[in-house]
């Protein structure tokens, strides 16, 4: 489990370094409540909470979790 | 538009010499968000998205994803389906919604001998696991309509594992005898030439038999080997740890 929790840490945080020019800039998102310490867990949260209606999988909710989270880190996050 | 698309997908480009005698063979498929998921998407999810910049996101996600093709090839055993990845506006970084649900990096494998059904899922949690399902168990109907020239019949089960439940409802044609179909569902007497499970629907586009080429299928051997029950309690605790 712990090998599982690394992996997913190492997949945000490459994500965050080697995405660019996502369409989450292109259309200057916005998410509300992001302080700047603890930006990271405040993308956790958001996608948690944004994946909570989505009737599905829990592969597909996995998945669109990481997406979403990505396109937060990118837009809040990032430096 | 993307219905019209679909339907002029219907007019398949077939190998007219298409007695099997190999059973060896490709079939090409389209792969979009299904109109349930659309729908409850329109009628559900998205009301309860808590702003309007999350709602453009996921309605672009769920109303403007480029489809995604996808090939299985089969012999008179096995099958392996894959999908083709495509890469959105030439980045290489951040895929369409469309792509992300369907787990476009995902390997599927059936063979009829050993009744073995496998997925090969490398992207999710970070190390490759390779998850056996069963074969699906299929309610046959006398349902029917056709599809490009062939008379497809109706069968459907409810997949009540994953944390969610699910209606499958495949078409399939006994004039293609071939046991296989798109995303790892198989095991009906003919080719799958159309599948939905409510969030994904697969639509044959194009199918070709006895090709020249030598079709080699290997079964996926790296992979950390669990069940399907296994993989999503995996995934619930990941959840929970997140939490």
């Amino acid at each position: 489990m712990k090998k599982i929790l690394l992996s997913l840490a190492v997949i945000f945080v490459m994500s965050s370094f080697t995405a660019t020019n996502t369409d989450a800039e292109k259309m200057n998102v916005e998410i509300p409540t992001i302080a700047e310490a603890g930006c990271a867990r405040d993308c956790v949260d958001y996608s948690l909470e944004t994946i909570e209606p989505m009737n599905d999988t829990y592969k597909r909710r996995m998945s669109t979790y990481l997406w979403i989270y990505e396109i937060c880190y990118n837009r809040n996050c990032k430096k | 538009m993307k219905y019209i698309l679909l339907i002029s997908f219907y007019l398949f480009t077939i190998d007219t010499n298409s007695q099997i005698i190999n059973n060896n063979g490709k079939v090409h498929y389209t792969v979009t968000f299904s109109p349930t998921k659309i729908k409850g998407y329109l009628t559900n999810q998205r009301k309860a998205l808590k702003n309007k910049k999350t709602m453009k996101i996921f309605d672009d996600g769920y109303l403007n994803s480029k489809n995604v093709e996808a090939i299985l090839k089969f012999n008179k055993n096995e099958s392996f389906f894959k999908y083709k990845e495509q890469l959105r506006n030439g980045s290489k970084h951040q895929k369409d919604l469309l792509s992300v649900i369907i787990g476009v990096e995902e390997k599927f494998y059936s063979n009829l001998s050993t009744k073995e059904s496998l997925t090969l899922n490398c992207h999710l949690l970070g190390e490759c696991f390779l998850i056996s399902s069963p074969f699906n168990t299929w309610k046959l109907t006398q349902e029917t309509k056709v599809i490009g020239k062939y008379i497809c019949y109706k069968a459907e089960y409810v997949n009540k594992t994953g944390g969610a439940k699910r209606k499958i409802t495949a078409w399939y044609t006994p004039e293609i005898a071939v046991n296989f179909g798109p995303g790892g569902y198989n095991g009906l007497p003919g080719l799958i030439l159309q599948l939905d499970d409510e969030t994904i629907l697969f639509s044959a586009s194009q199918i070709q038999f006895n090709s020249k080429e030598k079709i080699t299928i290997e079964r996926p051997k790296k992979g950390k080997k669990v069940s399907e029950i296994e993989f999503n309690k995996i995934i619930k605790e990941v959840f929970e740890k997140i939490k």
